[in-house]
């Protein structure tokens, strides 16, 4: 899986340790998230989109999606 | 740059870090107590214990998902790796010539009564285990960093 987290979140000039406290994780869990080495449950990744105001697969997409995309 | 400020959340954790950091010195503390005090120290130490174990749940439950996934598969493949030692070593014991085996316990061993042997036995078990479980949590977090 990949995401958009880094970009989201230097959009709003926040730093991990923020994001952190918004979603209520570890800086190391948002930081695992971020650089696609730990997929986030379902709950947490709704929690993502709410704080973002985007939908999760505006967040979060496949390796393939990616891959096309680009 | 908008700043959070902490959650009550991540404060939880902290405390609940900080409370079993010192649960666990206070273990030790009492345990090195114990090897030189007359005082009843069966007492405190199970006190302690129970202590430790109802903060472990504790502090398991306030972890953040990631947090609580490295804990999962520490435990499991620490464990399943440091059981697999043990059963090798057992086969290593049960089948090696027992002159060897004497040999390397007998420095160890010489003059201990059953019961020390007993628990010497009883306790290495999940020593590894936790040595293991160490090792995975560790490769965990370093291959997320």
């Amino acid at each position: 899986m990949r995401n958009r987290l880094k970009v989201l979140r230097a959009e709003r000039n926040w730093s991990q340790a923020d994001l952190a406290e918004r979603l209520d994780v570890s800086r190391q869990s948002v930081n695992a998230i971020e650089t696609g080495k730990y997929d986030p449950s379902l709950p947490l990744a709704f929690k993502i989109a709410v704080l973002f105001g985007q939908a999760i697969e505006q967040i979060f997409f496949t390796d393939e999606a990616a891959q096309a995309a680009e | 740059m908008v700043a959070a400020t902490h959650s009550p959340q991540t404060k939880r954790r902290k405390l609940y870090r900080n409370l079993m950091l010192a649960a666990l010195a206070s273990l030790v503390a009492l345990s090195l107590a114990y090897r030189v005090s007359t005082f009843p120290m069966q007492w405190p130490l199970t006190l302690v214990l129970i202590a430790c174990a109802v903060l472990a749940v504790v502090q398991f439950n306030a972890l953040d998902e990631v947090a609580k996934q490295a804990h999962y598969v520490a435990w499991y493949w620490g464990a399943m790796s440091a059981l697999l030692a043990i059963l090798i070593i057992a086969v290593a014991v049960e089948t090696g010539p027992a002159s060897q085996i004497e040999g390397l316990l007998t420095p160890w061993l010489s003059g201990a009564t059953k019961q020390t042997i007993f628990l010497t036995g009883l306790l290495t078990a999940p020593a590894l285990m936790l040595v293991g479980f160490g090792g995975w949590w560790l490769a965990f977090w370093l291959r997320r960093r």
